[in-house]
């Protein structure tokens, strides 16, 4: 029997139980811990479909710049305690609005890992620096502002608007 | 059956509860999180078919897709725990409850 064919599943199901650890936990910070268990499962799903250079880039930006900051920031809030919505309600919403993603993963088969001939990734590159020149502007410049606009509004002192 | 699709409904789908079941910003916001994870496993599975199905040329396309929304999505978080770590440095509420937000008295 073939081991690789069990990775995917084990990453699938890894991800599913701390997705629900993510909703579960009690501490904050223990949930924003397991977001980034969570998140390292889908890099390797990401990997595993084809796409090294996203699941790189997911692990390095996402889970080590982003959780790191969601860590860091539930860390100074001070934990209270959580009121929590009608759950039967939540659940048949949540059910009802993932169904077509459920019908879409039943009715597709499954293709396997991508070719190896497309993951040439000058193709890549070359579409981000010709096709896609003014989104990646974009990108970084909304990257920096947020960053100016974090900085400003947590050094901001009380009283001054 | 796609494996990667149905894991992606399964996480948008534990993700949507949490975030509908939740009153706290903080557990709201991780909950927004799990589901940007879904979005993005579900467009890369979808990529692996339309290689398949229609163009190899059509999977770049995703991937610039995808890197952008990750560093978009970076952006919001620093963006949006800043402003409330603010708000509760600010003492604006006790703490980071949606529905204190919406009835607190100006």
């Amino acid at each position: 029997m073939d081991l690789t064919a069990l990775i995917p599943p084990a990453l699938g199901l890894l991800a599913l139980i701390f997705s629900i650890m993510v909703i579960a936990a009690r501490n904050l910070v223990y949930s924003a811990a397991y977001l980034s268990i969570l998140g390292l499962s889908v890099a390797g799903l990401i990997a595993i479909l084809g796409y090294p250079i996203v699941a790189v880039l997911h692990i390095i930006i996402y889970i080590g710049a982003g959780i790191l900051f969601i860590v860091m920031s539930v860390s100074m809030i001070r934990e209270v305690v959580e009121r929590r919505a009608s759950k039967a309600l939540s659940l048949v919403v949540a059910v009802v609005a993932s169904l077509p993603l459920f019908y879409l993963a039943i009715m597709a088969d499954n293709p396997g890992s991508l070719p190896q001939e497309l993951s040439d990734y000058s193709l890549l590159s070359r579409y981000i620096s010709q096709s896609y020149w003014l989104p990646a502007l974009l990108v970084f410049l909304s990257l920096s502002i947020a960053l100016i606009a974090a900085i400003e509004i947590t050094r901001a002192r009380v009283g001054r608007r | 059956m796609n494996i990667y699709l149905l894991i992606s409904a399964i996480l948008f789908l534990v993700s949507t509860y949490g975030i509908l079941s939740s009153r706290n910003m903080v557990r709201m916001l991780i909950s927004i999180e799990v589901m940007f994870n879904a979005v993005v496993l579900a467009i890369l599975s979808m990529g692996n078919i339309l290689a398949y199905k229609v163009s190899p040329n059509a999977v770049a396309p995703l991937i610039s897709i995808v890197i952008f929304s990750i560093v978009l999505a970076v952006s919001e978080i620093v963006l949006v725990f800043s402003i409330m770590v603010g708000i509760v440095r600010f003492r604006l509420v006790r703490d980071v409850d949606t529905e204190e937000l919406v009835t607190r008295e100006r």
